[in-house]
């Protein structure tokens, strides 16, 4: 828990020393984000964390609801317990491993663009993460720590960055990593008319100016507060002017663990690792690694099986469960990796009257969902009851936040006092999302729970494809929407508020036209200090969980099976994407 | 037979065409790819800047005729999402495709009408029981829970093959029988009930009466009755082609299945496009050889298609 309390998810200082053993989580906690760490309760956290991997059950939340526990061992599994966040297992506990080549499966990569600059979604930032490598890049705690740079300073006027960067760095060509590779890197995405997925970024960088090799100037148009957040991957200067822009789409270099080999269309993308990886802690103890695309579930499950897999991301709790008592393999549950909203959604039309504008009667809908049940049967205990719209690892998310207890007779009371005993609505959602499995199951479950009070709602579940436009388009969807947030992406506070609550400006990306909300998510936008910026996302998102724009539902955990060949399988806390892949250790 | 070809011929472009048209507003009605492509935080001005991108910011019509020049020129566009041309997207899944459909079809062919036609010698047979017992399993049983079974027994438990993956060996023989088995149920039932009639017909009792060799009587036999064998087998053949997504999802065949629902889910109506009109394309094209094949297995077509020849 005490690892919320922690505001900061990333450290500026120009004196930043080289990566220390374990700055990333491998070989102990570096003594800076111990500091950031804070309190008696993360020492405690960490020091737990630092234990022995054999043992490594940290848990860092102790509440029955919404507390983050990292490091879960499945109940009654025979395998070994598994680590999967927080934990620590030093550089010298993982030798040279035998096995050359791990094969991970997923059921997805989009559409696989191995270009680091193209990375548009989640499921492709395992290909991202393994080719390249950021500036500030994030610890097995979700914090941002230096990496390719070693601080960084901002100007008065806060439109000016000034980044150190580290010395002696390698692309995967051979070259060295210097500031002209950042400004390669912000030109490309800045000229280039295919980077619309970046437009925040293109819309406030203006440019980049090398000062010396290890000093790159970074200006913007307006104040960035997340630019360390947001900024891209430097990639290898003198192999993107000798291919071009085409080709390095197609063959990346850049500096990051692992340097590409081949891909094959809709099949597999294969690496060799970067010998000359400047972090040892974080360099795979393994020489080849291939992420293999394999849609179907039961074939992932048949490859573990088979040995044409070492790893299979995308399983259903039912699925995982069946490899219980297998000694060859491992249950990892990597906790609090999505979170299925139920969204208030009529709260965008200020001039419209809906019920759902009366915060007795959100309360009321809430208080109606046996969100315990729901963990408990349809994830089958891979998941939890959320305490607020914050998932645990946005800063300013609030532990001692109690969940809303399940009280449907409340509820009736509730209704009956806002004069909607009578309630009708329409809830609309997406058939599936690789976020929150079965999210059409949990809509439909909540309509059961609703219809329990005496609310009479309709179930409008349409693809994927169809409902994210309409989602964005703020003037389609009628009554409540259930969405699925990754936490991962909300690193920042203003993700999460922007995205989904704020309703002035950004036009794809409205729920309340609240506007206290709306203030508060205008001041984290101009708020350049990152600890201020956690301390006033705090007060957003206590407003906003006592007004209930947004019901959070259920928070549910990622489950990784491995196979003989994987000694342990740990990766970022709350990361539900299968990579990057420093943490995991080949036998 | 020329001109019985070339207005066949004819009626193929024509269908490509409404084909081509039809997709291509169908899938603008299904909503603007701009919508999916922006991100969240974007500024207000980036879905205008993506449509100019894409080209979607002209004209309805304008994008149909560039749309229908470009495909004459065999030009399919880019992908939205991919970004590449959507001609290499095709040229790299095809083949896999048309390996996969191939396969299942020699399978499904072989076994179909050989069982068919030695059924339909001996009805009432064991054989015959087995052989209709095998076609009503093989049209009931849905691929998808066919191929977890295959998968589960002959990939995990016998480890005779592998249990998904693409490959011309081993990999190939699961995924073709998972295909396969459908259409030689199809098949075996369409032939048996083929080859029966024609054996009852006057003139085969008649070559039977006269003791001609079972070999003479199977030959002749079969080509009276490969009409509709042949037709179905065609459009079975089209349709493994084009419908292979289920078993390619199962077996992570990377074929054009695996193309168009990455393609669809991305509302990335170039491949989309390209997916519909190549696959139909594969339909046509099957389906004119098989209007072809009728005039060789059958005089009476070839002396019809004259006719109709001469009179216009």
């Amino acid at each position: 828990m005490a690892d919320h309390d922690d505001p900061v998810r990333y450290h500026h200082d120009e004196s930043m020393p080289p990566i220390e053993p374990g700055t990333f989580g491998f070989g102990g906690l570096s003594r800076r984000t111990l500091l950031a760490g804070g309190g008696a309760l993360a020492l405690g956290a960490l020091l737990a964390a630092c234990g022995d991997d054999s043992t490594a059950t940290t848990t860092t939340g102790a509440t029955t609801t919404g507390a983050p526990t990292s490091a879960n061992t499945i109940p009654g599994s025979t395998a070994t317990p598994t680590t999967t966040s927080a934990t620590t297992t030093t550089a010298a506990s993982r030798p040279e491993a035998k096995t050359e080549t791990l094969t991970i499966a997923v059921p997805s990569l989009q559409e696989a663009n191995v270009d680091p600059h193209f990375a548009t979604g989640g499921l492709i930032f395992p290909l991202r993460d393994a080719i390249g490598e950021f500036l500030y890049a994030q610890n097995l705690k979700g914090q941002f720590v230096p990496s390719l740079a070693t601080g960084y300073t901002l100007s008065d006027d806060k439109l000016k960055w000034t980044f150190k960067l580290r010395a002696g760095v390698k692309h995967h060509d051979g070259t060295e990593f210097t500031a002209t590779d950042i400004k390669t890197s912000i030109d490309r995405i800045l000229q280039g008319a295919d980077f619309t997925h970046l437009a925040n970024f293109k819309a406030q960088v203006t440019g980049a100016n090398v000062i010396d090799p290890q000093t790159v100037e970074i200006l913007t148009k307006t104040p960035y507060a997340t630019l360390v957040v947001d900024m891209p991957m430097p990639i290898s200067t003198e192999y993107f002017k000798k291919v071009g822009d085409a080709e390095f789409r197609k063959k990346p270099v850049a500096c990051g663990p692992w340097k590409f080999v081949s891909q094959e269309l809709n099949q597999n993308v294969k690496y060799e690792r970067h010998d000359a990886y400047f972090d040892p802690a974080r360099r795979p103890n393994w020489k080849k690694l291939v992420y293999a695309i394999v849609p179907e579930e039961s074939a992932r499950v048949a490859g573990l099986k088979t040995g044409t897999i070492d790893i299979a991301f995308g399983l259903t709790a039912t699925t995982a469960d069946g490899f219980k008592g297998e000694s060859n393999f491992k249950i990892n549950e990597v906790p609090n990796t999505g979170t299925g909203y139920c969204m208030m959604y009529d709260n965008n039309y200020p001039d419209q009257p809906s019920p759902l504008k009366d915060q007795k009667v959100r309360m009321a809908l809430m208080m109606a969902i046996d969100r315990a049940a729901i963990a408990k049967t349809l994830y089958k205990g891979y998941a939890r009851v959320p305490t607020s719209n914050f998932p645990t690892i946005t800063p300013g998310f609030n532990p001692d936040r109690k969940a809303v207890p399940y009280d449907p007779d409340g509820a009736k009371k509730l209704l009956a006092e806002a004069g909607q005993s009578n309630l009708s609505i329409t809830l609309n959602t997406y058939t599936a999302t690789s976020t929150v499995p079965d999210i059409q199951k949990l809509a439909e479950t909540i309509i059961a729970f609703w219809g329990q009070i005496g609310v009479k709602a309709t179930l409008n579940a349409v693809e994927a494809a169809t409902f994210l436009p309409q989602w964005r388009a703020k003037n389609v969807i009628k009554g409540a929407a259930m969405i699925a947030g990754p936490s991962s992406f909300y690193v920042e506070p203003i993700r999460m508020l922007g995205n989904s609550f704020f309703s002035s400006r950004a036009p794809y990306t409205t729920i309340t036209g609240d506007k206290k909300l709306d203030d508060l998510v205008d001041q984290i936008n101009a708020e350049m200090d990152a600890t201020k910026r956690a301390a006033l996302g705090r007060q957003a998102v206590d407003y906003l969980d006592d007004q209930l724009f947004g019901l959070p539902i259920v928070t549910v955990s990622s489950l990784v099976v491995t196979g003989p060949n994987v000694v342990s399988f740990t990766t970022i806390e709350a990361n539900p994407y299968a990579g990057p892949t420093s943490w995991i250790v080949a036998k | 037979m020329p001109r019985y070809i070339l207005a066949r011929l004819g009626q193929a472009v024509l269908v490509l065409w409404v084909v081509a048209t039809v997709v291509f507003l169908l899938s603008r009605a299904s909503g603007d790819v701009a919508d999916l492509l922006i991100p969240q935080d974007a500024p207000p001005e980036t879905k205008a800047q993506i449509e100019a991108n894409l080209g979607l910011d002209r004209p309805l019509f304008t994008q149909y005729t560039s749309y229908l020049a470009d495909v004459v020129r065999g030009d399919l566009g880019q992908s939205f999402s991919y970004r590449t041309e959507v001609s290499t997207l095709l040229k790299t899944a095809l083949p896999k495709t048309l390996q996969l459909g191939a396969a299942a079809f020699l399978f499904a062919a072989t076994f179909g009408v050989s069982i068919g036609v030695l059924s339909a010698l001996k009805p009432g047979s064991w054989f015959d029981s087995l052989g209709k017992g095998l076609a009503l399993l093989g049209q009931s049983v849905p691929s998808f829970f066919l191929g977890i079974l295959l998968v589960l027994f002959f990939a995990v438990r016998m480890g005779w093959f592998p249990a998904f993956g693409y490959g011309l060996g081993t990999n190939l023989i699961l995924p073709a029988v998972t295909l396969g088995a459908y259409p030689l149920a199809s098949l075996t039932r369409l032939t048996r009930s083929a080859v029966i009639e024609v054996l009852r017909k006057d003139h085969t009792m008649f070559m039977r009466a006269k003791g001609v060799s079972m070999v003479s009587l199977i030959v002749h036999t079969l080509r009276n009755a490969s009409l509709p064998v042949v037709t179905l087998a065609g459009i079975q053949l089209g349709a493994m082609f084009s419908g292979a997504v289920i078993v390619e999802t199962l077996y992570a065949w990377p074929g054009m299945g695996q193309v168009a629902i990455q393609a669809i889910n991305a509302r990335d109506y170039n491949v989309v496009q390209g997916v519909v009109l190549v696959n139909t394309t594969i339909f046509v094209t099957i389906l004119l050889l098989v209007d072809i094949s009728y005039g060789l297995l059958d005089p009476r077509v070839r002396r019809r298609g004259r006719g109709v020849a001469t009179a216009s």
